[in-house]
């Protein structure tokens, strides 16, 4: 699998109201890659995530997967928003499930066998019954996790899945996403701006830089991921967080809302 | 929905209690009847104005005896039922579409904003010339007075299903017809059915409008004549009737939520 973006750029609006957002976007991610993309608010982040699903048009430049253009939604390339959008009338095991019986190629047996197994590789098992009202935003984040992998996409695209998570959660879950990659070597493209998350998850980040969005830096890890929560306070993982803050730095020195007044 | 959410913005821990729930809903309905009494006890209105409650109990009592009470509201529930079951029919799924798909919406609802400003009322003798003077003409009366109500107060509650819920069913392979029929509907259903609940009460107005016209039984009807004849206890009693039908009807509404969607209640 090869998910190949050239030369992308995406303008809202016409005529007067015209406004560039994204500008000569170029990437690429291989099958079984993590890939993070960092960047302050505002610089079009979720805007690059949707146009790889097919969810926004690009105005130029082309997305290609597997040589083939990518030119609307598709169970090709899950989906996971930042807010829980799950079924609020389907219980855990139902939301699950969803995706494989819409796409109706699915047999019952395979929908169940693969259902519980999702369910379980979130450890949400034993909670399958539950209506998402009644479950924490981690459960309900982990159970959108498991309803996009379990309909079979060759890319997961995660638009800051974490961001509405308290602090202790969010480490959680980040150790958990990083283990479910290890374990099911999925390929996966992660909107974040915690950069902590971005380096501790993905071999390659890209800092997309603001006004119009674009990349501006390309950083590639290697860490030893033995024992995460050491690894976060590890030297050469703080160093490379430096790294990386300092790039982000480079590019937007103040903010103008930032700034005195 | 509507009394969901004042729960949830002003939640009363005692009205968490139900014994003291079900005593502010005796009181609201016993506390009128108490004054009632009182006053016509009293005498202050003139007895041929405001009937006590026993006359009105023995009218109620004259007319089922005759059979009129059961052969009025079942005349009165079918027009009801029929003009309300078209207007759900049809307005219910073209409010689905509209909410759903841009095109529908700016093809029909600039007509339906208007039509719903035509009082229903004034189709009248328009229905009469075309459907003649029987069922029919009181069936549509009473289905085009709802059903605008219908298609613009559904059309609303899609508005409200999340954006990101409908990408994500397309994300997971979902197609436009599923995206409507599984996603969208589901997730206002617990809103149409509130919709339609509160335009029932809409389709039952238009009743009495629509018995004007050369009804030979129906409550609406009955009350008609009931002036002419200066029966105020009649009047009374078919609007009690009415007042008791009506509720019967909201409080089946309020249990079929419960029931199809209670992970919304
Ligand atoms: N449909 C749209 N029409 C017009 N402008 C849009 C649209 N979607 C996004 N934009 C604009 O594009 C810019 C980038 O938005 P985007 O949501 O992609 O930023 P982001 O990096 O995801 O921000 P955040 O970190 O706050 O989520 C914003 O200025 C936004 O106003
Ligand atoms: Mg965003």
């Amino acid at each position: 699998m090869e998910f190949n973006v050239q030369s992308l750029s995406k303008t809202f609006g016409e005529g007067r109201h015209a406004r560039l957002v994204l500008k000569d976007i170029n990437f690429k991610v291989c099958s079984g890659e993590f890939t993070a993309i960092v960047g302050r608010s505002g610089t079009g982040k979720s805007t690059l995530l949707r146009l790889l699903a097919g969810l926004e048009h690009p105005s130029h430049g082309v997305i290609r997967m597997d040589g083939q253009p990518v030119t609307g939604p598709g169970p090709d390339r899950g989906l996971v928003f930042q807010n829980y959008s799950l079924y609020p009338w389907l219980n855990l095991a139902q939301n699950v499930a969803f995706g494989m019986s819409l796409q109706g190629h699915f047999s019952r047996q395979e929908i169940r066998e693969r259902t519980a197994y999702f369910l379980d590789v979130v450890g949400l098992a034993d909670r399958r019954k539950l209506l998402p009202r009644e479950c924490s935003g981690g459960m309900q984040q982990r159970v959108a996790i498991a309803r996009a992998l379990a309909a079979g996409p060759k890319v997961l695209l995660l638009d800051e899945p974490f961001g509405a998570l308290d602090l202790h959660i969010r480490a959680t879950m980040q150790n958990f996403l990083y283990r479910l990659w290890e374990r099911t070597r999925l390929t996966a493209i992660l909107i974040t701006h915690d950069l902590e998350e971005a380096l501790l998850l993905a071999q390659q980040v890209h800092v997309l830089a603001p006004n119009p969005g674009h990349i501006s830096h390309t950083f590639t890890t290697n860490f030893n991921h033995q024992d995460l929560n050491s690894l976060r306070f590890s030297s050469s993982f703080l160093h490379q967080r430096q790294i990386l803050a300092q790039a982000m730095e480079s590019i937007e020195p103040y903010s103008e809302d930032m700034g005195p007044t | 929905m509507t009394t969901h959410l004042i729960q949830r913005r002003f939640p009363s821990s005692t009205l968490r209690s139900s014994a003291w729930r079900l005593g502010l809903h005796g009181t609201s309905l016993l506390l009128p009847v108490l004054l009632w009494l009182v006053v016509s006890h009293a005498q202050v209105v003139d007895a041929a104005f405001l009937p006590s409650p026993p006359q009105v109990m023995d009218s109620l009592w004259s007319m089922a005896r005759d059979g009129i009470l059961v052969a009025d509201a079942s005349a009165s529930i079918r027009r009801v039922m029929l003009g309300f079951l078209v207007a759900a029919v049809v307005g219910v799924p073209l409010g689905i579409l509209m909410g759903s798909f841009a095109t529908i919406r700016a093809l029909l609802e600039p007509l339906s904003g208007f039509l719903r400003y035509m009082p229903a009322a004034a189709f009248t003798p328009l229905l009469i010339i075309y459907l003649g003077i029987d069922e029919a003409p009181k069936i549509a009366l009473i289905a085009i007075g709802t059903v605008f109500f219908n298609m613009l107060m559904v059309m609303d509650a899609v508005k409200f299903v999340p954006q990101e819920l409908i990408e994500t069913t397309f994300t997971l392979g979902g197609s436009q017809r599923q995206v409507v029929a599984q996603v969208i509907t589901r997730y206002a259903l617990p809103s149409i059915i509130d919709t339609l609940r509160i335009n029932m009460a809409t389709s039952w107005n238009l009743l009495v409008v629509a018995e004007l016209l050369a009804a030979e039984v129906g409550l609406g009807k009955r009350i008609q004549l009931a002036q002419r004849f200066f029966r105020t206890e009649q009047i009374f009693a078919d609007l009690l009737v009415l007042g008791l039908i009506g509720f019967a009807i909201d409080l089946t509404f309020r249990l079929l939520l419960r029931l199809t969607c209670r992970w919304a209640v």
